[in-house]
């Protein structure tokens, strides 16, 4: 067995010492990617070729003394990014042989700090889902245990952090699509607030809940990659022009008087024991660090799924209405008018459940429901932002701590053929996009089946440090995220 | 009463303006026409996956302006939304438009139909959206092809109330609106091209009946003399249609130039269901009093206004004023020629301007911007009247010197040696030496033939090749024979 | 349609006509197994969404955006790269610099 592969801080110490080189840590990834993925499925496209290459042009700036924290570092991007001349499918037959003329600003800003891109990691089909089962290129697999899901929709870069495919995967949370994987997989998920990373070039799900984050092996390296992403984008018109604060800095505040939330809402009965007893831990842990527990409230919770279940549709029936077999993508043989070739390029280049939301989406949308659906969700929408609002205020909280995911890992096909289900495990990580507020989850125990189990600390909008110091105080005082699953052939 | 007489005819305009901004409205495309196919396109506004809007602040800037002129309430809060639909010049499947809150509302435009009085017609609201691109049929065998360089146009659509009665008053409307915008400078107006034009709704009503009849739609219609075409046939064809018991459908129709009728339009059958829901990749527009007060004061002069304060200023006649208000051109040319002369000659150089110089452009086929002689050159000539340097019929001449090329009217005159004589004894030796010549006419006249001063003035005019001072001549014929 | 007949309507039931109709909207060729399927799945869906009817929303603002931003303007400044054959690289068919689609009868 190969060596392991560092995390992102690792990595860059040993390349500022010379002690490794870009291309050798490049070829290490590749060589797991290569063993490892026919198992795992967390790659749609490896872009050897092109991640080699730009390992050796880091590999010379390092030596000429130049390069940045990010300069000869290997990652994992989720496949909804848009890479210039590098096939993106946002894992859909609609989009299998799409490929960019045009850079999303994400990428952009990581291959302009020096970082390799290894490839383009697998998700559920543009985004829509919570176990990767629905991808075009088949399911991701849970490194600890194959048999599992890893979540989704990002979960192909959640595999990959967690089966040290790569030293770090950038993924994309509508709902909760880094965190949720993110738990499930053992590592840390960061979804910034909305707007402190552009979306341009990325492939829109719901385009009002979108946000991209990084997914690592703990929290330095979620900050150290956030450092590079987050930023004012005059590409995106909701981009935040605040300027993104030192979030290293961050890192090295105590959390001792610090008050953090707990909102009775996400430890009712839909909560497993096993990771009821987990987050018991981690919250035990903050009181030992000086942290003050705060009970809260959070009333409108449980309107969050319906609520997120209109207007994440709603927007996605429209967002995908592009994909028409005229420009780019699939289109279905032998149309034999428009509406023909509108009806069956889309019947055919789209999935199950992406049908399913682009139905679901007109309908709320259509001529007789607006009203009682979609500006009735954007009304309760409103509602629960101002629920989050009003605790942090009132309680003058820095952190509110939840469960990430009401259970750990599931095994594959158990909930593929009950959309209200799958649903429903985004109970926990949804009301945080409907809130545009930022969030981490980070591992803190294990259940019986030996799965990962997650926590999540959600910020005040923009309070992206608060988080990254909540968490990385947890990680300074305990061991979980060090875990690397071990059965790996 | 005749069968038309019967009727009322209800029409209300949806105009689509196209701003005429550099770049396109989301994105940094040339705003251009007549490239070849999407050359003009970028991932933007070709709507490729993951591309977002940013708005041209000169779409705002123009589309304020706009609303000011058209005397409506500029929304300080105004947003765009989603207008869902599949066709293949629509490359994301929706149209960014606006819906609930337009940037303009509740404005209106006086109108003065030919032979009608001044009416109001309300505007209901205008908004900003973007353009489509084109489909194309034409010799193309088994398909379409889609040329999206049109697509990303800004477009500000104005959105009329069911005031106009009739295609002259739609016709006059559509006068004084194309006017407007291109006065304000936002839009070319050009009907042909497309970068102005019309949807016109048409229905008709039993007179005193106050519900609106069932309207038909009507679209393409390239010019005004096309949609005035329109609208008549149109209103004939749906009275024919309630006098034989049937009834008017509401639907889309294409007018057809060649065959002079509206028909049908097939292929758009479908029941619509635009969906429309806030843009969510736009955060509203919020707009300063200060955003809008600015952009009002550097508008120009409405037309309306301009036309009050050319009677009142300069003390011009309405038909005077009109014909010099008619476009931002021709009043900018007379006033700067105001400027050369004085503003008490402004009734003499509006003469100068509507009678000579567009009569000779008129003749020459020709327009005031190609005009040789220049406004400031006009307005020293009618100074040089009032001087008294030179006589009217003097003027004539060195104007058509100044048409030929020659210039300054006053290197003119003294070039060809045209200043007026107003030396008393010099016109009066010439006067006595024509009365001397004509004792005859002195009898008639002093019997009553009052009328031969005319013939003593000329006389005296040829001798002096037309440079003697008109008003000496007369004061002192007038003195003599009289006397 | 009235608010009334709105809150009338059983949303539970979803009729396979509205799937069609719905389907036609979306521009999905949809088979009748799937029609089926879709009815039932989305009248469990949109079962969900019933609990939202109780919750009292009038006054509350309508939310559309995550972060309360206002619009950010550009200057108009017109750029051009004539990018037409890379962006036909991708079309499934073109012709003479055009996308090409079946015949399109107006």
């Amino acid at each position: 067995m190969d060596a392991p592969i560092p995390t992102l801080a690792q990595a860059a110490q040993a390349l500022a010492a010379r002690e490794t080189s870009s291309v050798e840590l490049t070829r290490a990834c590749l060589s797991r990617i290569e063993r490892l993925d026919p198992t795992l499925n967390a790659f749609i496209t490896v872009d050897a070729e092109g991640a080699l290459r730009s390992a050796e042009q880091a590999d010379q700036a390092r030596s000429r003394g130049e390069g940045g924290a990010l300069t000869g570092i290997p990652l994992a991007i989720k496949d909804l990014f848009c890479t210039e001349g590098l096939r993106t499918t946002c894992a859909s037959r609609m989009l299998e042989r799409f490929v960019p003329p045009y850079e999303s600003t994400v990428t952009a800003r990581l291959r302009a700090a020096g970082a390799v891109i290894l490839g383009k990691t697998n998700m559920d089909e543009f985004a829509m889902g919570s176990s990767n089962e629905t991808s075009y290129f088949g399911p991701v697999r849970n490194p600890w245990d194959p048999a599992r899901t890893p979540g989704g929709s990002s979960g192909g870069s959640a595999a990959a952090v967690a089966a040290g495919l790569c030293v770090a995967a950038i993924g994309t949370d509508t709902g909760g699509s880094i965190r949720q994987p993110a738990a499930m997989t053992g590592i840390t998920g960061l979804k910034p607030t909305y707007g402190r990373v552009s979306r341009f070039g990325m492939i829109a799900f719901a385009s009002s809940l979108d946000q991209a984050g990084p997914m690592t092996r703990d929290l330095r390296d979620a900050a150290m990659l956030l450092q590079v992403m987050a930023g004012h984008d005059p590409l995106d018109s909701t981009s935040i022009t605040t300027p993104p604060p030192d979030y290293l800095a961050a890192l090295e505040r105590p959390v001792r008087d610090w008050r953090i939330g707990l909102p009775e809402e996400y430890f009712g009965a839909g909560l497993h024991p096993e990771v009821r007893a987990a987050i018991d831990g981690a919250i035990a842990l903050y009181r030992e660090l000086g942290a003050t527990i705060v009970p809260i409230s959070l009333p409108y919770t449980q309107h969050a799924i319906p609520t997120y279940y209109i207007i994440a549709p709603a927007e996605a029936s429209s967002n995908l209405a592009r994909y028409d077999g005229i420009r780019f993508g699939h289109r279905c043989d032998q149309p034999k008018d428009l509406k023909d070739l509108y009806a069956r390029t889309r019947a055919e280049g789209f999935g199950a459940e992406v049908k399913r939301r682009i139905m679901l989406g007109t309908y709320v949308l259509s001529s007789g429901y607006y009203d009682a659906y979609y500006r009735k969700a954007q009304r309760v929408r409103r509602l629960i932002a101002e629920d989050f609002a009003r605790a942090f205020r009132d309680h003058d909280l820095s952190v509110i701590l939840t469960p990430t995911a009401p259970e750990s890992a599931f095994p594959l096909d158990e909930k593929k053929e009950d959309p209200v289900s799958m649903y429903l495990s985004d109970i926990f990580t949804i009301n945080v996009n409907l809130a545009g507020l930022p969030a981490v989850s980070l591992p803190c125990g294990f259940d019986f089946h030996g799965m990962p189990i997650g926590f999540q600390l959600i910020g005040r909008p923009l309070d992206e440090a608060a988080i990254l110091t909540a968490g990385h105080a947890y990680q300074q005082a305990s061991d979980w995220h060090n875990a690397r699953p071990g059965n790996l052939p | 009463m005749s069968t038309e007489s019967r009727y009322e005819t209800v029409i209300g305009l949806e105009i689509h303006t196209q701003l005429a901004t550099r770049s396109k409205i989301f994105c940094g495309c040339p705003n251009r026409f007549g490239s070849p196919p999407n050359t003009q396109i970028c991932p933007v506004c070709a709507a490729f996956p993951g591309v977002l809007p940013v708005i041209n602040k000169a779409v705002l800037d123009m589309a304020i302006m706009t609303g000011l002129a058209l005397q409506g309430e500029i929304r300080t809060l105004n947003e765009f939304s989603r207008k869902n639909y599949f066709y293949p010049d629509l490359p994301a499947g929706y149209q960014i438009s606006q819906f609930e809150l337009p940037i303009v509302e509740h404005g209106f435009l006086m109108i003065e139909p030919e032979g009608g009085a001044r009416k109001r017609i309300g505007i209901t609201r205008a908004h900003m959206e973007v353009d489509a691109g084109k489909n194309l049929h034409e010799g193309i065998v088994g398909a379409s092809w889609v040329d999206l360089n049109r697509t990303g146009t800004p477009l500000l659509e104005i959105v009329t109330e069911p005031d106009l009665r009739s295609a002259a008053e739609t016709g006059a409307f559509l006068k004084k609106l194309r006017g407007l915008v291109r006065h304000l400078g936002v839009c070319d107006g050009n009907m042909e091209e497309g970068s102005f034009r019309c949807d016109a709704n048409v229905s008709v009503r039993r007179r005193g009946e106050t519900r609106l009849g069932t309207r038909a739609e009507i679209k393409n219609l390239n010019s005004i003399r096309n949609v005035m075409r329109a609208i008549d046939y149109e209103v004939e064809r749906q009275i024919d249609l309630i006098e034989a018991g049937e009834k008017v459908i509401q639907e889309t129709r294409l007018w057809d130039a060649n065959q002079n009728h509206t028909r049908t339009m097939r292929g758009k059958e479908e029941a619509h269901d635009y969906r429309y829901f806030p843009e969510p990749d736009l955060p509203p527009v919020v707009l300063t009093v200060e955003r809008i007060e600015a952009i009002r004061k550097r508008m120009p002069e409405l037309p309306d206004e301009k036309l009050i304060r050319f009677q009142k200023d300069y003390g011009l006649g309405e038909y005077d004023a009109g014909v010099l208000t008619a476009d931002r051109e021709m009043a900018d040319y007379f006033e700067a020629a105001v400027m050369a002369a004085r503003p008490a000659e402004a009734k003499s150089v509006a003469n100068w301007v509507t009678v000579e110089l567009l009569g000779r452009l008129n003749r020459e086929g020709m327009e005031l911007g190609q005009s040789p002689v220049v406004a400031e050159a006009l307005g020293k000539l009618t100074r040089m009247i009032h001087e008294g340097i030179i006589s009217g019929k003097i003027a004539k001449t060195v104007f058509g010197h100044m048409w030929d090329g020659a210039g300054d009217p006053a290197r003119i005159v003294e070039e060809k040696g045209l200043v007026q004589v107003s030396d008393q004894g010099a016109i009066e030796a010439e006067v006595d030496r024509i009365l001397a010549a004509h004792p005859d006419k002195i009898a008639q006249y002093r019997s009553g033939k009052v009328q031969l001063l005319g013939f003593f003035v000329g006389e005296i005019m040829k001798a002096m090749r037309g440079k003697a001072n008109p008003g000496v001549v007369n004061g002192l014929l007038k003195s003599k024979l009289d006397g | 349609m009235s608010k009334s007949l709105i809150q009338s309507k059983n949303h539970m039931s979803i009729t396979e006509e509205t799937i069609r109709h719905v389907a036609t909207l979306a521009r999905l060729d949809i088979s009748p197994g799937e029609i089926q399927t879709y009815t039932g799945q989305l009248s469990r869906i949109l079962g969900l969404m019933e609990q939202l009817r109780a919750i009292p929303t009038e006054g509350i603002a309508p939310m559309s955006h995550a972060v309360a931003l206002t619009l950010p303007e550009r200057e108009d400044v017109a750029v051009n790269p004539d990018r037409r054959e890379a962006l036909l690289a991708n079309a499934p068919d073109s012709e003479e610099g055009c996308f090409r689609v079946p015949k399109i009868i107006e």
